[in-house]
């Protein structure tokens, strides 16, 4: 090169092209990743060090050795594309912790022989978007169920009770109709208002759980859910005479406070309204942990499930018997409620001897 | 209607069924009307109906019913050929009035829609010219 006052200028320059390149790159908010064509990893920004826990010593190494700690399976696989196609590639992928982000590789281009010699990959962490598309999605899902409820679980009554309202007026205008018919009339009435009462405070649950998806890291303490879904129904237990016992062997839980007594609200409601007629209902509430869910067991001694009937009673349209009063929505809302936690609700049941329900919330114990 | 004419009503309601039934005997007094709960239960009674040769004139069915719900009954009743459907109307009847614009798969017959509540009228219209 020489001392040549042209070639110290075209170095100095050059220093400060790569002081530039540099600073960028390491002032990169962005996690991102060069890997040459031998697929070894040549540098990283230091965003993508913390995201993928890559510490210096990492450059040089095979993308093998490292592909780890960016918990994406298939990168390795993907990267080969890119290098094979000389063409980019843009995907939504979730790490194996469950993290979202859009991955861009592109190809990185020996621009004099037109070809690829490793790849440039990108991360955007998009899981603030992913939470808010499912928060929509949610909100869509409830959407259909209130329309689906206003339909089927509320115009069906109301038009009922409006019949029935009118069958009364003619039966006293003529006068000539029997008691006996007006007292059927009006226990049809009687049940027409309670299974729309019982739609509206299905719905009313949905509401109030929707609106708490704001607190949704608040700890909720189960004893205390627990005596005021009693509280709630306090009319029903004292009238069935059910004796309702609780075993609290994990005290809280990381779910928002009105999903989770709605849950407990509609299934210790269930195990009374399905009691069995040959004894006194006995209802047990546990909660406890296992690794990382949390399980709360609703059991009881009531009139049991029909082994056919075990998944069609979290359905829409389930009502399995006729004499008892009852939307059929409660159920299906307290899956989709479970499911929205991630969690999920199983039952076990023996005719006539009763059934259990459990839910398991997925709780990490670091989890706040 | 003639008098010793029937009606199937196919619905889980039990209340909107006993609204029916009292409307249909007030159209026309000597009407037999009975009914089920959902789709597999009027099949099993139309099975019998056949063998007596006493099928309704009249089939009124829901459509959101737990068990065989109101289209699979009439695509079933299709497929299984227990009715003459110049002697037998079938009725789908439900609160969502969407329904109407269902687009029918060809094995299936010519089915009306009716929203619910059926009216007197309706009710009339339906069974007066059977």
């Amino acid at each position: 090169m020489g001392n040549s006052p042209g070639n110290t200028y075209k170095l100095d320059k050059l220093t400060e092209l790569n002081e530039e390149l540099e600073n960028y790159f390491s002032n990169t908010i962005i996690p991102q990743l060069f890997v040459d064509g031998d697929m070894i990893l040549r540098k990283f920004t230091p965003a993508a060090m913390t995201h993928f826990k890559l510490s210096d010593s990492d450059v040089g190494r095979h993308i093998d050795e490292v592909s780890n700690n960016i918990r994406f399976p298939t990168i390795i696989e993907n990267i080969h594309e890119v290098i094979g196609s000389n063409k980019s590639l843009e995907k939504e992928i979730q790490t194996t912790d469950n993290v979202w982000y859009q991955m861009n590789i592109l190809p990185y281009i020996v621009r004099r022989e037109n070809r690829s010699n490793g790849v440039i990959i990108t991360f955007i962490d998009i899981n603030d978007r992913i939470q808010i598309l499912k928060g929509y999605e949610r909100l869509n899902r409830n959407h259909e169920v209130v329309i689906h409820a206003l339909y089927h679980d509320i115009k069906g009554p109301m038009s009922n009770i409006e019949a029935l309202v009118n069958i009364m007026d003619e039966a006293m205008g003529e006068g000539g109709n029997s008691e006996a018919e007006a007292k059927e009339v009006m226990e049809m009435l009687k049940l027409s208002v309670a299974k729309l009462r019982e739609t509206v405070e299905d719905l009313v649950d949905i509401g109030e759980a929707e609106m708490d998806f704001a607190n949704a890291t608040e700890r909720v303490n189960f004893g205390n859910v627990i005596e005021d879904a009693i509280l709630s129904l306090k009319d029903k237990i004292t009238e069935s005479e059910a004796k309702i016992t609780s075993e609290i062997r994990e005290a809280e839980i990381g779910i928002p406070r009105k999903t989770i007594r709605s849950i407990i609200y509609n299934l210790l409601g269930n195990a009374i309204k399905y009691r069995s007629p040959e004894r006194l209902p006995e209802v047990l509430i546990r909660t406890e942990r296992a690794n990382d869910t949390v399980v709360l067991t609703v059991r009881d001694n009531g009139m049991g499930i029909l082994e056919d009937k075990k998944e069609a009673i979290f359905a829409r349209y389930t009502r399995l018997r006729d004499d008892v009063e009852g939307s059929g929505i409660g159920l299906f809302i307290v899956k989709n409620m479970v499911e929205d936690t991630g969690g999920r609700i199983e039952v076990e049941s023996t005719v006539g001897e009763g059934s259990t329900f459990r839910v398991y919330f997925r709780q990490n114990p670091t989890q706040k | 209607m003639d008098p010793n004419k029937k009606v199937l009503l196919v619905d889980d309601d039990s209340v909107y069924i006993f609204i029916l039934t009292r409307l249909l005997r007030k159209h026309s007094p000597l009407v037999e009307v009975v009914s089920a709960k959902e789709g597999t239960e009027a099949l099993a009674m139309l099975k019998r109906d056949a063998e007596m040769g006493a099928l309704p004139q009249v089939i009124i069915t829901d459509i959101e019913m737990p068990g065989m719900n109101g289209l699979d009954f009439i695509k079933e009743l299709a497929k299984l050929g227990l009715v003459d459907y110049r002697h037998t109307k079938v009725i789908l009847n439900s609160g969502k009035a969407s329904y109407s614009n269902l687009n029918w798969p060809a094995e299936v017959p010519s089915v009306a829609f009716f929203p619910k509540p059926l009216t007197l009228e309706t009710l009339a219209g339906i069974v007066g010219y059977v």
